[in-house]
């Protein structure tokens, strides 16, 4: 969903018909990846450049 | 708000804008969102400043997927182009109304459904070559595209000889400095990024490499145009002009 996003500029809702998932399961997929990806830069003691 | 559905048996007093906000802000800062949202999103962030903060921590976070393997999604373009090509080659393999001998043959052996399910393994078979050729084709022009305009190499020199780094394009103005084999700065002074103009340098940010010596920072401010991205040692809290020579530069 991330990588739908992010690099090949779909919105949510192209994502969500493409991948046959409801929108809000999108977004949630959105929030929880971006998430994951800011706890896995904590664990490793790196700071999210900001 | 246009979330036809979405606001009903909302707590009273609870403010609908703000829902809506949060809803959309990983899309937000994702790029995800449809114009009419994104306006949305950017009038409600114009109303309440404070909130901006935390869209520019969701863009950071998202814009760490930049260092991430990326793999692409074929376009829809190709999608189409793919199934017309299934489609059309379905049609020239429509069974005849007489099997032929060898096909009654067949036909006896498998019946019906097991032809039935020979023909679409068959196209999907084909459908899966076509596809891999073309995805191969898109893929190697997106790495070209990546590698040739998309970084830039950071050179390093003096005490950052060893550094092994890019500036890395997000779009035609964003962009993000990765690093690694970076030396801390010295105690009480920090890395500063620089967009450089005609030898004129815009201040683009502060960072500090981790344990590791790995650095990745967006650059603050627009690169299109710009010459070079320099990045010099500051004191603490950064400079508004250069006080260093600079230790890496990337040629734009």
């Amino acid at each position: 969903v991330l990588e739908l996003a992010y690099f090949s500029g779909y919105t949510h809702m192209e994502i969500a018909e493409l991948l046959d998932l409801p929108l809000g399961t999108v977004k949630g997929r959105m929030r929880l990846g971006l998430k994951k990806i800011r706890e896995y830069f904590d664990s490793r003691g790196m700071a999210v450049p900001g | 708000m246009s979330d036809e559905g979405h606001n009903s048996g909302r707590e009273p007093g609870h403010e609908p804008g703000r829902e809506r906000f949060d809803d959309l802000k990983e899309a937000y800062a994702l790029g995800a969102l449809s114009e009419e949202e994104r306006r949305e999103v950017e009038d409600y962030l114009g109303m309440h400043p404070e909130l901006r903060a935390e869209v520019d921590d969701l863009r950071s976070v998202a814009n760490l997927l930049a260092l991430a393997p990326q793999e692409y999604e074929p376009s829809p373009e190709l999608r189409r182009n793919l199934l017309n090509r299934i489609s059309s080659s379905s049609q020239g393999v429509t069974p005849a109304a007489e099997p032929s001998p060898r096909r009654a043959g067949l036909w006896r052996l498998f019946g019906p459904g097991g032809l039935a399910a020979a023909a679409v393994l068959a196209l999907v078979t084909v459908g899966m070559f076509v596809w891999n050729a073309a995805l191969q084709e898109e893929n190697q022009t997106l790495q070209g595209e990546l590698q040739g305009q998309r970084t830039h190499a950071l050179e390093g020199t003096g005490a950052a000889q060893g550094v092994r780094g890019e500036v890395v394009r997000l779009g035609d103005e964003r962009a993000m400095l990765v690093a690694e084999n970076l030396p801390s700065p010295p105690e009480g002074e920090t890395y500063e990024t620089w967009i450089l103009r005609e030898d004129v340098p815009e201040p683009a940010g502060l960072f500090e490499p981790d344990a590791a010596g790995v650095a990745a920072a967006p650059i603050e401010g627009s690169i299109e145009d710009a010459d070079a991205v320099a990045v010099t040692v500051e004191p603490s809290g950064g400079s508004s002009s250069p006080t260093s020579d600079p230790l890496m530069t990337a040629n734009i």
